[in-house]
C-alpha cells in the first residue's frame, strides 16, 4: 500500500466538502457548513493493483478575505480543482489557484471539476471561460455531488494520473 | 589564452608526436638528424621518455596522474607532520564559509545528527549544575501538593527535591507517530498494548494540518515548531526533525528526559534513513525497521515501582497517631461542646425555677448569648456560674402570682414581728393553695395589725393559725384583765341582796382574773385597786336601798374573798338610784379595777385605762402632773 496526499481547491461554496463527502461516505447535504482551515479524510483505493491510501485535505474555500494557505499545499500529490460554473466567477478563482499551486508545488497531477452538474441548465460559462480552461490542459470532468455523477472518476483518474506520474 | 588555446588543441588530438616534434624542432634540418640520433640511443624508452615528459607539461593528464597518488601521498605526509592540516586549514574555512553563505540548509541537514548529541550533552550538565537551584525554587513552593511532598520527604528521610521528581514522573506513552514532514502521512506508528487508536493516518494527517495551521495563523518565524499539545493529562509532544516528525502521545506527568529520547529516536531514524524520507513517494514498506527503532519511544514509567517494597509493608503510624489525634480532638471538641450546651441547659432550668421568672428564648448572638424573658420585680437571680458569666439578659417585668413572691409582698405589709413564720401554699400540697399559715409567737397587737392588713388581695383564701402562740404583753394583759374585772356585772333579785346560784360563774371569773391581774403585777410597785358598788332601782326607802346596796356590794366582796382573793385595798359602796325605774338593770352592783403606783399612794386618782398604760410606757409621772389630775 502507498499513500498519497491529495487537496480540493477551490472558491467557497462550490461543493468540495461535498464531493468529498459523496465520494467518502456516499452521503449528500443540502445545508451548507463552510469549512474553517482544513479537514482531512481518507479513502483507500486500488488502481492496477496497486492498494493507494488517499489523504484528501478539505481546504476551506477562497475569496477575497480569506486566502488560501498555501502551507497545506505542500506535499501534495495531486489536487483538484473545483469551480461552480452556476457562479462564473468560481472559475476565475479556480485559474488563479491553479496559479497558486504550480507556483508553490509545481506540476503534478491536477484535475478540474465543474460541480453542480446537476444543475446544468443553470450554468453559465462564458465562451471566455471555456477556452481558458481547455487552456489549462488538464482533464476535465462535470461532477455532481448531489447525484453522484463522474464522482468516482474523479478522484479515480486523479490517482491514476499521481501513480503514472 | 596560449594555454587554453593548447589545452583544446590537446583535448581534441592527446596523442599526435608529429605535432609535437613538429614545435619542438626549430624547423631546421638538424633537427631530424638529432631525432633519429636519440632513437637510435634510446630505442623504445625515448618514446616512453617523451610521452612522459607530455603527461608531465600537460595539466589534464598530470592531474589524472597525481589523483591517483594524492589521497596516499596526504596519508604519508599526515604522518610526518601537520603541514597539511595548516596548509589546508585555511581553504577548508573558506569552503564552509561560501557553503553556508550560499545554502546553508544543506550543512545545517547533515549536521543535524551530529549536532542533536553534543547540544544535549551539554544541556544534561548544565541541568544538573542547576539541580541545586532548583531544589531551591521548589522547596519555596507551598500548594497543598507541595505541602504533601514535603511530608512525604520528611517521612521517607528523603530531599524534597527528589520525592518531586518521583512524585511528577508517572506517565505511559500510549502512541508514538512518525510522520512525514513534507506531506504529513504516517510513516511508522506505534501503540502500547491496550491502547485503541484511531486511524493513525487521519491523526498524523491532522496533527500537521494543526501545525501548519498554527504557524500561519500566528506569524511565527520559520523555525518555530508546535513542540506540544496539552488536553487535561494527556498530551503530544511533537520532535521536528529535517525530514521527518515524531509525536508522541502520552498520558501523565512526561519526564524531561524523555524529550531527550524523542529526538534521539528522530536522529537514529534520519540516519537510518535521511536520503529515503526525502525522496518519500507514499510507499512505507521501504522502511522495515522503523518499529525498532521507535520501540523505545513507548514507554511507561510507574512511581509505585521507584517505591521501596520494604518501606510499603511498614505500619503507617504516622497516619494512625494523626488518625487518632484528629478523633481525640473532636472528641474534645464535642465534649466541651456538649458541657457548654449542658451549662446553658442548666442555667436556663434554674431561672426557671424561681419563682417570677420566665425564660422565653436563648439566642446565640455575635456578642455572645442573650437571653430573653419575663422577670417579677420581686425575682431574686442568683449569681450566673462561671461557663454561663458572659449571658446579657433582656426582662419584661411583670406581676407574677408565685406564693413566694406574694407572701413577700404580704411581709412587706405587715409590721415586723420575730418569732412569726408565714407559710404561704405548698408545692406538695395542693389542699394549701391559697391557705397562708401563720405559726410561732406573735403578739396581740401584730395580730391586730394583721387582722387589718388586706391580704385577700394577694390570693389568700384561708388564714391558718394552728401553729401560732398569741404572746401578750404584761400591759396588754393587765389592760386586757382589768376590763374584763370592769365588764362583770352581778344582777339581783328585788329586794334581795344574796348573790343568786346564777350569778356566781360570774364572780368566780372575776375571782380568778383578779388572782391573775395580781401575778402579772409587779407588785414592788404597782397596787391593783378595786371598787365595788352596789346599786338598786327606784322603790323602797331611801334607807332601805342604802342598806341594800352596801349588802349587795358586801356579798359581792366576800364572795371574792372566799375565793381567795387577798386585797389589800378594798372599797365597796353603794349608789342610790336617782331614778324611779323598775327595771332589773339596776338592780346591780358595778365593779370598777384599776392599778395605782405605789408612789402615787394617797392620791386617789381614777385614772383611764390608757392613761396608766400610756405612763407605764412613758416612764415615772411627775406628782404635779397627778395633782393636776
Ligand atoms: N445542487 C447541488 N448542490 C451542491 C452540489 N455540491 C454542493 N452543493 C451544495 O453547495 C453548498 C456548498 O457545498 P460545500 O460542499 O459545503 O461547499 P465547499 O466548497 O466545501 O464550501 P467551503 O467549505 O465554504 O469552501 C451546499 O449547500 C451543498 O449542498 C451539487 O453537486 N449539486
Ligand atoms: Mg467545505
Amino acid at each position: 500500500m502507498i499513500q498519497k496526499k491529495i487537496c480540493l481547491l477551490g472558491a467557497f461554496s462550490v461543493g468540495k466538502t461535498s464531493l468529498i463527502k459523496r465520494y467518502v461516505d456516499s452521503i449528500f447535504e443540502e445545508k451548507y457548513l463552510t469549512t474553517v482551515g482544513v479537514k482531512i479524510d481518507k479513502k483507500l483505493v486500488e488502481i492496477e493493483r496497486q492498494k493507494v491510501m488517499m489523504m484528501i485535505w478539505d481546504l476551506a474555500g477562497e475569496d477575497d478575505f480569506c486566502k488560501l494557505q498555501v502551507s497545506y499545499l505542500r506535499g501534495a500529490s495531486g489536487y483538484i480543482l473545483v469551480g461552480d460554473p452556476t457562479r462564473p466567477h468560481t472559475l476565475d478563482r479556480l485559474f488563479c489557484l491553479h496559479k497558486k499551486a504550480q507556483k508553490n508545488i509545481g506540476n503534478i497531477p491536477a484535475i478540474i471539476a465543474l460541480n453542480k452538474h446537476d444543475l446544468c441548465n443553470q450554468w453559465s460559462l462564458s465562451f471566455a471561460h471555456r477556452e481558458e480552461l481547455e487552456e489549462l490542459q488538464q482533464p476535465i470532468l462535470n461532477t455532481s455531488a448531489k447525484t453522484g455523477d463522474q464522482v468516482q472518476s474523479l478522484f479515480i483518474d486523479l490517482a491514476t494520473q499521481m501513480l503514472s506520474n | 589564452m596560449e594555454s587554453s588555446a593548447r589545452e583544446a588543441s590537446i583535448q581534441n588530438q592527446p596523442f599526435v608526436d608529429s605535432n609535437d616534434s613538429s614545435r619542438l624542432g626549430g624547423g631546421a634540418g638538424s633537427t631530424a638528424e638529432l631525432q633519429s640520433l636519440r632513437q637510435l640511443l634510446l630505442g623504445a624508452d625515448y618514446q616512453e621518455l617523451l610521452a612522459l615528459k607530455q603527461r608531465c607539461e600537460n595539466p589534464n593528464q598530470y592531474s589524472v596522474a597525481i589523483a591517483q597518488v594524492v589521497s596516499e601521498a596526504i596519508a604519508i605526509r599526515a604522518q610526518k607532520d601537520d603541514s597539511i592540516a595548516e596548509a589546508l586549514g585555511p581553504t577548508i574555512e573558506g569552503a564552509i564559509d561560501l557553503s553556508i553563505k550560499s545554502n546553508p540548509k544543506a550543512l545545517a541537514d547533515s549536521l543535524y545528527p551530529v549536532m542533536g548529541p553534543a547540544i544535549r550533552k551539554s544541556i544534561v550538565e548544565t541541568i544538573s549544575g542547576m539541580l541545586d537551584g532548583f531544589n531551591q525554587a521548589v522547596e519555596q513552593s507551598i500548594s497543598p501538593r507541595a505541602i504533601g511532598w514535603r511530608f512525604d520527604a520528611w517521612r521517607s528521610g528523603k530531599t524534597y527535591a527528589e520525592i518531586v521528581f518521583l512524585k511528577t514522573l508517572v506517565y505511559r506513552v500510549e502512541q508514538v507517530f512518525l510522520i512525514h514532514r513534507e506531506t504529513g502521512l504516517v510513516l511508522q506508528h506505534l501503540e502500547s498494548n491496550d491502547v485503541i487508536s484511531n486511524d493513525p493516518d487521519m491523526v498524523s494527517a491532522m496533527l500537521t494540518a494543526i501545525q501548519d495551521f498554527i504557524a500561519d495563523s500566528f506569524h511565527t518565524s520559520a523555525d518555530d515548531k508546535l513542540s506540544t499539545l496539552q488536553l487535561g493529562d494527556l498530551c503530544v509532544l511533537i520532535e521536528q526533525g529535517p525530514a521527518a516528525v515524531i509525536a508522541s502521545v502520552v498520558r501523565g506527568n512526561v519526564r524531561a528526559d524523555y524529550r531527550l529520547r524523542l529526538s534521539e529516536v528522530l536522529e537514529h531514524c534520519h540516519q537510518q534513513y535521511g536520503t529515503e524520507f526525502q525522496q518519500y513517494q507514499g510507499d512505507s514498506s521501504v522502511f522495515v525497521k522503523l518499529p525498532d527503532l521507535l520501540r523505545p519511544c513507548l514507554v511507561s514509567v510507574k512511581h509505585e515501582e521507584r517505591d521501596d517494597p520494604n518501606q510499603r509493608r511498614k505500619l503507617p503510624w504516622i497516619s494512625i497517631v494523626s488518625i487518632v489525634l484528629v478523633v481525640l480532638c473532636l472528641g474534645y471538641w464535642w465534649y466541651q461542646d456538649l458541657q457548654q450546651k449542658n451549662h446553658w441547659q442548666q442555667w436556663v432550668s434554674q431561672l426557671n425555677s424561681i419563682p417570677g421568672v420566665m425564660v422565653v428564648q436563648v439566642e446565640q448572638t455575635a456578642s455572645g448569648t442573650l437571653i430573653k424573658g419575663m422577670k417579677d420585680p420581686l425575682a431574686q437571680l442568683p449569681e450566673p456560674f462561671v461557663a454561663v458569666a458572659g449571658a446579657g439578659y433582656e426582662w419584661t417585668h411583670f406581676y407574677a402570682t408565685d406564693e413566694a413572691l406574694q407572701l413577700q409582698r404580704i411581709k412587706a405589709l405587715l409590721p415586723a414581728e420575730e418569732g412569726v413564720a408565714l407559710t404561704f401554699g405548698d408545692d406538695s400540697d395542693s389542699n394549701s393553695d391559697g391557705v397562708l399559715s401563720v405559726s410561732g409567737e406573735a403578739s396581740v397587737e401584730w395580730l391586730r395589725q394583721f387582722e387589718q392588713a388586706p391580704i385577700a388581695a394577694f390570693g389568700v383564701r384561708t388564714v391558718d393559725f394552728t401553729n401560732l402562740k398569741v404572746q401578750e404583753s404584761n400591759q396588754s394583759l393587765v389592760d386586757r384583765y382589768l376590763s374584763d374585772v370592769s365588764a362583770v356585772s352581778i344582777d339581783f333579785e328585788v329586794g334581795d341582796a344574796s348573790i343568786k346560784d346564777t350569778q356566781e360563774p360570774k364572780l368566780f371569773y372575776m375571782a380568778t382574773r383578779i388572782q391573775q391581774l395580781q401575778q402579772i403585777l409587779n407588785s414592788d410597785r404597782q397596787v391593783f385597786k378595786l371598787r365595788i358598788t352596789g346599786t338598786t332601782d327606784g322603790r323602797g326607802s331611801d334607807t332601805e336601798n342604802r342598806r341594800l346596796g352596801l349588802a349587795r356590794a358586801d356579798n359581792a366582796a366576800r364572795y371574792l374573798i372566799e375565793q381567795g382573793v387577798v386585797l389589800n385595798d378594798f372599797d365597796t359602796h353603794f349608789l342610790l338610784s336617782e331614778q324611779e325605774s323598775e327595771a332589773p338593770q339596776i338592780r346591780r352592783i358595778i365593779v370598777e379595777a384599776w392599778v395605782e403606783n405605789k408612789q402615787l399612794d394617797g392620791i386617789r386618782a381614777r385614772l383611764s385605762e390608757s392613761r396608766v398604760l400610756s405612763r407605764n410606757v412613758d416612764g415615772l409621772p411627775t406628782s404635779e402632773q397627778e395633782s393636776q389630775l
